[in-house]
């Protein structure tokens, strides 16, 4: 009987402090906002650099190479400019 | 209900255009740019005669001199990317650029048959002294001032505050090639052919951020058969030797692309995506080699929602 009353304790107690310390895992990182800013800014990163090495570009009149420092493009044989955009960056 | 403007208009000494959209009423704001580009030119160019920074090339050294509170703000920033240029971006190249032949305002190229080379110069690496509670500068050389692009950038990025004030939440401004973006929209942008004018390099899709290019192709000009261009080494008082022909720079800033632009003209282009990673990491950059290959920096994610080459 007072066994029993020991392990119905120890087993109430444990399972307190295994539901606190899995809610403390889970809410820590959300506590930091830099962290949160940081994770969420790297997702972003790495989502748009896959979104650019996703483009076309091999397929494309260039030949693309892509290095930490430089991502380096050289024009195939034959390659076909693009026409004026509407907006246009040029020498100033 | 957003309305949709637009306006062209010709300012310091190139095309302007300005389009976008309104959540509210804006005051007339197309005269209200015309006037503030044609009072920006009046103030920085140093071809007018009458300008503020004319003035201010003519004046003596060592001695206070008040100047307009707009050429007080665009030569205290320039000397603060002098600075972090270790001045190659170098705004003492008026002289140099003068006994070059460059004198007057042009597009593309030109001859210059009445200039001779006189005796190399090296364009002085000393700062103005500031008095901000004058708004007052002083000279300590007569070397002149030349603000290049970095007046229209300094331009542009104002006037995108104006906007946005006057109720313009999405828009875009050209001045020139020089181009200050913002808002939900994209916006498709194109990189001229350094090697074919009417024709694009690349085009990438933007939101928001400013854009500017330089070229040492196309404003330059023949002097005793050799050809020059506007763009000035400022630690050596000389056009670069480079294999870099266009680099356009995206940054959060009209004037920041420009400096950035001009610089990767004046290095290696491998050196110069090197200096960028460096400097202004939070920058990106696209050069044009002269063997057609392009370079781009990784940090260019930054700043584009797609490229299309």
């Amino acid at each position: 009987m007072s066994t029993n009353k020991w392990v119905k304790w120890v087993t109430g107690l444990g399972s307190v402090a295994v539901f606190t310390a899995c809610l403390r895992l889970v809410n820590e990182p959300l506590n930091d906002p830099s962290q949160l800013q940081r994770t969420i800014a790297e997702e972003v990163n790495e989502q748009r650099e896959k979104q650019l090495i996703a483009l076309d570009w091999e397929e494309g009149n260039w030949d693309v190479q892509y290095s930490k420092e430089a991502i380096i493009v050289t024009p195939k044989e034959g390659r076909q400019s693009l026409p004026p955009a509407e907006n246009r960056t040029r020498r100033s | 209900m957003e309305r949709k403007q637009s306006i062209t208009f010709h300012g310091m000494g190139t095309t302007i255009k300005i389009e976008g959209s309104c959540s509210r009423q804006a005051n007339d704001w197309q005269t209200q740019m015309r006037e503030w580009f044609a009072t920006c030119e009046a103030i920085c160019s140093r071809f007018l005669s009458n300008s503020e920074l004319t003035r201010l090339n003519k004046a003596q050294v060592n001695s206070v001199i008040a100047i307009h509170p707009i050429l007080y703000d665009v030569l205290h920033i320039a000397f603060e990317y002098a600075i972090r240029t270790q001045f190659r971006f170098n705004p003492f190249i008026g002289t140099v650029l003068k006994e070059m032949g460059y004198v007057h305002s042009f597009q593309k190229q030109m001859t210059v048959h009445s200039y001779e080379k006189k005796v190399h110069r090296m364009p002085s690496s000393l700062s103005l002294s500031f008095l901000p509670q004058n708004k007052a500068v002083m000279k300590h050389t007569m070397d002149e001032i030349d603000l290049g692009g970095i007046g229209k950038g300094w331009s542009v990025d104002q006037a995108y505050g104006q906007l946005k004030r006057l109720g313009m939440d999405d828009g875009l401004i050209d001045a020139g090639g020089d181009m200050f973006i913002w808002g939900e929209s994209q916006k498709t942008i194109g990189i001229a052919n350094p090697f074919s004018e009417n024709e694009d390099i690349a085009h990438f899709i933007m939101s928001n951020g400013a854009v500017a290019t330089s070229n040492v192709l196309y404003r330059s000009w023949k002097m005793n058969g050799q050809t020059a261009h506007h763009i000035i080494d400022g630690q050596t008082g000389q056009n670069p030797r480079s294999d870099v022909v266009q680099a356009t720079a995206f940054a959060y800033s009209v004037i920041e692309a420009e400096v950035i632009s001009k610089v990767l003209c004046m290095l290696p282009a491998n050196e110069g995506i090197r200096w960028l990673n460096a400097y202004f990491p939070n920058a990106a950059c696209v050069i044009v080699k002269q063997n057609k290959q392009m370079l781009m920096s990784p940090s260019i994610v930054k700043h584009v929602d797609k490229m299309v080459i």
